[in-house]
């Protein structure tokens, strides 16, 4: 308790606070921006910070890293453009609200969503890092290759009405993934010699061609239809408002804890991440839910559910960080880099020495949601009027940022036309009824699956299932699927045996 | 007699499938395992894709028509403007980001039928500033 006040008092200082309120800002603006995320804008944060305090710079650093992942989802839910990948999730339900001129109680429960996630995030960061930071070590080949399958098990929701092309196009992702270096052997798999190709297909040029680029050109093709803005009705006008009613809070609650807790847990994991983290709490969402229906036309609880997954992924990610010195994420990864910088040594002496700076910056993570929810709420009735636009306007300003983002990840053409050549795939997707979000989750699954799994080939000694039983983490990880996948027919066998009594 | 879009995009996937299997046997080393299940999963998806697709062909009522003029016709503008976005990506290359996007921006704000020029220039001109100054100036990306 008495470094947690500590903590507060090296917070309320104005250039911590200072600090906050512009990694908020920035954040907001760097995920907005397809292409860019909290990783490139921490990136460019870490030489602005050579003159500030610890406590500062990493407060700047960890609000810009919560504020970039609900930044995305802003545009994923009114321009179906995720900003990040962490927000591919939020825009298939999203974009369907704001075609009915719900944009509004969209971005308002994104919001929301994104506090109480990124909340709860913040609290499993100061109360139980140390002893997660510990258990995050048990996790090895065997975890990661059962924590992908778990994403996978959200694919099956995601085929849309043909399931044969849904499954085809995870197949596809998958074998998009495996283009480049073989983890294991090094042999290099479909580059035909071409260098760029080696390193693999970045999944980010991928997630702007299928989900920006496409939905700018069925804007057009919409407007040849007869429909000049993205509302399918624009005589209503929008309707509801950025705060959600109580009934609706009420009734996403359970979603909205449930996927929290379970985003920072994943988020904890080594490498997993707030995308994984977003899919696998979507996915889970939707074989809970009593109105399935609903996922994919607009379900506010699917955006809960992906939000607020994404952003306590956030806090989960930081705690092997500050523990173990393992980044949780690509994010935690250049924070890391931030935190040598400004000699902050991850591992127990940051909970003893410099207990005070530890916890102003885990204070700094929480208000810094907080914040981020406040900004969000006050500009949602601005931000939406976006769908109001006329598609000609709006149209060429979207391949335009989707060009000039794509190349900012890495000042290389060859991202542009994988955006380019992913555009018009994702464009044909849709209109020959091909789902785009398993592609997507295939590539970014396909690395964590194939790797672990020859690896756990290896470690194994072709003794699989002795293996397996020897590791607890696995058998639990293992259940959790089982019962995942049983759940429909667990609670339809429950609900008939309650309809009886 | 008109045929279901499903079968030619079923037999196009299977082509694909036959091309990238030749591709991956020539791998060696354990690192062919994923692709060719992969793609044996993906053929199969594609049989079945190919044989709901002549399924739909006997039931009329559902059928697309791929050579279907007014299919095509919804199909131009969005080409036309993807192909403008090919050419703006190879102007961007040549000529750097602003010259190429004030070319691509007034040519495509024209296409989709806005009239207005003060209104193409001035969005073009703050849009080119707000890029400026945040990928250039704060994000130091060289667009020129």
């Amino acid at each position: 308790m008495q470094e947690l006040f500590q903590g507060l008092t090296v917070l309320l200082q104005w250039d911590c606070l200072l600090a906050l309120v512009i990694g908020v800002v920035s954040g907001m603006i760097i995920g907005i921006i397809p292409g860019l995320g909290p990783s490139a804008g921490i990136a460019l944060l870490i030489p602005i910070t050579f003159t500030m305090r610890p406590a500062a710079a990493l407060t700047m650093m960890t609000a810009l890293y919560a504020a970039g992942v609900y930044g995305g989802s802003i545009t994923a839910i009114l321009c179906h453009t995720p900003g990040t990948a962490a927000s591919a999730a939020t825009a298939i339900d999203g974009y369907a609200l704001t075609k009915k001129g719900r944009g509004m109680e969209a971005v308002g429960m994104a919001t929301i969503s994104s506090v109480v996630g990124g909340c709860i995030g913040a609290v499993a960061l100061l109360c139980f890092a140390p002893p997660l930071g510990k258990f995050s070590m048990r996790f090895g080949a065997l975890e990661y290759f059962l924590i992908a399958c778990f994403g996978l098990l959200v694919v099956s929701n995601l085929t849309g009405e043909n399931m044969a092309k849904g499954l085809f196009s995870a197949c596809l992702g998958l074998l998009i993934g495996t283009v480049g270096m073989d983890p294991i052997t090094g042999v290099q798999r479909f580059t035909f010699s071409y260098m760029p190709l080696e390193d693999g297909i970045d999944y980010t040029p991928v997630l702007i061609g299928l989900f920006s680029l496409s939905q700018a050109l069925i804007l057009v093709e919409n407007m040849v239809r007869g429909k000049n803005t993205i509302l399918d009705d624009p005589s209503k006008g929008l309707q509801g408002k950025a705060i959600p009613k109580w009934s609706i809070l009420k009734r996403t609650m359970p979603t909205l804890l449930r996927s929290s807790v379970l985003g920072a847990f994943i988020g904890f994991i080594p490498a997993a991440g707030a995308s994984i983290a977003s899919w696998v709490n979507y996915g889970i969402a939707q074989k809970l839910s009593s109105h399935p229906e609903e996922y994919g036309e607009g379900s506010i609880e699917g955006i809960a559910a992906s939000e607020s997954g994404n952003n306590a992924a956030c806090g989960g990610a930081m705690i092997p960080l500050f523990t173990l010195g393992i980044p949780g994420s690509s994010a935690t990864a250049i924070m890391f880099g931030g935190m040598l910088m400004h000699g902050l040594i991850p591992g127990s002496k940051l909970f003893t020495e410099q207990a005070s700076a530890t916890y102003a910056i885990f204070l700094g993570f929480l208000f810094a949601n907080i914040l981020m929810g406040i900004f969000g709420l006050l500009l949602t009735k601005q931000l939406v009027r976006v769908c109001q636009i006329p598609n000609a306007i709006l149209v060429p300003l979207i391949i335009s940022v989707s060009i000039i983002g794509t190349y900012a990840l890495k000042n290389s053409f060859f991202e542009v036309w994988t955006m380019i050549g992913f555009g018009i795939l994702g464009y044909l997707m849709k209109r020959y009824d091909f789902e785009s979000a398993p592609l997507v989750l295939g590539i970014v699954l396909c690395d964590i699956l194939e790797s672990n799994f020859r690896r756990t080939l290896i470690l194994s000694r072709g003794n699989m299932w002795t293996y397996f039983c020897k590791r607890p983490v696995s058998v639990a990880i293992a259940i959790c699927i089982l019962l995942t996948l049983l759940s429909p027919v667990i609670i339809e066998t429950i609900r008939k045996k309650l309809k009886r009594f | 007699m008109k045929i279901h879009s499903d079968v030619i995009i079923g037999v196009g996937l299977l082509v694909f499938c036959g091309t990238a299997a030749k591709i991956a046997l020539k791998l060696s080393g354990g690192a062919e395992v994923m692709p060719l299940v992969l793609i044996v999963l993906m053929a199969c998806m594609a049989t079945i894709i190919f044989f709901k697709g002549i399924k739909n062909t006997a039931n009329k009522s559902t059928v697309k028509d791929s050579v279907d003029k007014a299919v095509w016709s919804e199909c131009l503008k969005p080409i036309n403007v993807f192909v403008s976005t090919v050419i703006y990506g190879g102007l961007f290359y040549w000529l750097g980001f602003f010259t190429a996007t004030l070319l691509f921006l007034v040519f495509l704000f024209m296409y989709l039928g806005l009239k207005n020029w003060k209104l193409i220039l001035s969005i073009t001109v703050i849009y080119e500033l707000i890029i400026y100054a945040l990928f250039v100036i704060m994000l130091d990306v060289p667009l020129y």
